[in-house]
């Protein structure tokens, strides 16, 4: 992005971080290692913030 | 506001690429003179980004059946295969494919794209798991969404990696469905399929492999990677392409699967759409007669493929991992690329060009396909343009352009 940017939860992953869909796809798949879960696409559909992602997380997480 | 106001993002990005020349998504081919040349603005130029892989679309015999058959049979179904818009040809089609892959069932869909998009949402639902290699097709993708499945990703060609995604699904319930292709639209590589399998069969899933720019193209008898590989059996569901190497359009599935036929009654792409006029599945069934007996073809294709690879590399050019008809020249950024594209064009040299979000990895491509039908003498001039453009845009190694003066 070459700027500096506060991430908080509510920061919006594609207009305030710049994170276009594929790149965002490519977050998931090493937040899945990260996480060791499944992140299926299909759930991204409702994720617009940074916040929306942790809860995404932690719900998988609790399913898990 | 307009409903088309949430694409304006994209109007910056367009107008960049068209004010340095041509848009590579608005030309217009005036003329097609062969499977290899072309008219654009009154220049003739040589076709190198076509998916004609075998050279068909100008066949005598694939012409002279789709002339007959437009002739007998009209000039559309106007129906879906569902309802009035199966003919003889239709059924006759698919048998000819199941007989060509040896499996006991074949479907044909009005184009490849909705071969993806009904297989794929036929196959897996709400509750199953499609794992599809990262770096698959739209129209893998768009199956995907349409089937309401859990979709996973999987790193491009990394079979541990398949093997890691599907593990963590543990014991969830639903099926399982690995998707790959056999050959990759962008940089022409292979996918690892005898690898792919072993984790397939360990961990008990079914396997979808799309050969759309491999049929016709790998194979002893042109089958593609599945057959190349050794792994058929191991292949649950082949879905393939009339649009590259049979030269017309259309798609198709064949598995063994019991209850194959269902998939007619739930697939809705299949369903809700006109099938095939009778002109194509002619010129398709010809041309996959043309592929069967005809081994020249495709041993023209694979020479043709070594000629232009092995060359555009020996320049110094940054290619991809292997020699296939689909040759990719990485450039150093989209700018470069798009004005190699237009300074291609202008010396009677057509290809595709691919940049950023459609490619692997966000490179810049000169993406270039080989057809069978390209002659030695076409295939040096276009090394010559590379070997040129590449000196003037500064894109090759001091060795190269030295042994080049």
């Amino acid at each position: 992005m070459q700027r500096n940017v506060d991430v908080t939860a509510a920061s919006d992953i594609g207009r305030d971080l710049g994170v276009d869909s594929l790149t965002l796809m490519n977050i998931v798949m090493e937040l899945e290692d990260v996480f060791e879960l499944s992140i299926p696409l299909d759930r991204l559909a409702d994720v617009e913030t940074v916040g929306d992602l942790a809860a995404l997380i932690n719900e998988l997480r609790a399913r898990a | 506001m307009g409903l088309l106001d949430k694409h304006l993002g994209y109007r910056a990005p367009l107008d960049a690429i068209r004010s340095v020349g041509a848009d590579p998504s608005n030309v217009r081919f005036d003329a097609v003179l062969s499977p290899t040349e072309g008219m654009l603005d009154g220049k003739k130029v040589i076709l190198l980004g076509t998916n004609n892989y075998l050279g068909l679309t100008f066949d005598e015999a694939c012409i002279e059946a789709s002339a007959a058959a437009v002739r007998q049979w009209g000039t559309g179904t106007t129906g879906s295969r569902f309802a009035n818009g199966t003919f003889a040809g239709h059924l006759a089609l698919e048998q000819a494919l199941a007989k060509f892959y040896d499996r006991k069932h074949a479907m044909v869909f009005t184009t490849g794209y909705q071969a993806n998009l009904g297989v794929i949402s036929g196959l897996v639902g709400r509750g199953d798991h499609l794992i599809l290699d990262a770096d698959s097709h739209a129209s893998i993708y768009d199956g995907a969404r349409l089937s309401h499945s859990e979709v996973i990703r999987f790193r491009h060609n990394d079979p541990e990696d398949l093997y890691k995604r599907l593990k963590r699904l543990g014991d969830q319930p639903g099926g399982r469905l690995i998707v790959v292709e056999g050959i990759y639209s962008m940089m022409g590589d292979v996918a690892p399929l005898k690898e792919i399998v072993a984790v397939k069969r360990e961990m008990g899933a079914y396997l979808l492999v799309d050969e759309a720019h491999s049929m016709g193209v790998l194979g002893e008898r042109g089958r593609g990677l599945a057959e190349a590989a050794g792994v058929e059996a191991d292949v649950d569901f082949i879905v393939g392409t009339f649009s590259k190497s049979l030269g017309s359009v259309g798609g198709f599935v064949v598995s063994d699967e019991k209850d194959f036929d269902l998939l007619r009654i739930v697939s809705r792409p299949y369903m809700f759409t006109a099938s095939l006029p009778p002109a194509v599945i002619a010129s398709t069934l010809t041309a996959l007669k043309r592929l069967e007996e005809d081994g020249e073809l495709r041993r023209r294709l694979d020479a043709n493929a070594r000629h232009l690879f092995d060359g555009l590399r020996a320049l110094g050019f940054q290619m991809g991992p292997q020699a296939s008809p689909i040759a990719a020249v990485v450039m150093p950024d989209q700018a470069t690329a798009v004005a190699m594209w237009n300074a291609l064009m202008a010396n009677g040299v057509y290809l595709n060009l691919a940049v950023p979000p459609a490619t692997p990895e966000n490179r810049s491509l000169l993406r270039s396909s080989v057809s069978a039908a390209h002659t030695p003498e076409q295939l040096e001039k276009v090394l010559s343009v590379f070997a040129q453009l590449g000196q003037d845009f500064g894109l090759l190694p001091k060795q190269a352009r030295q042994a080049t003066a």
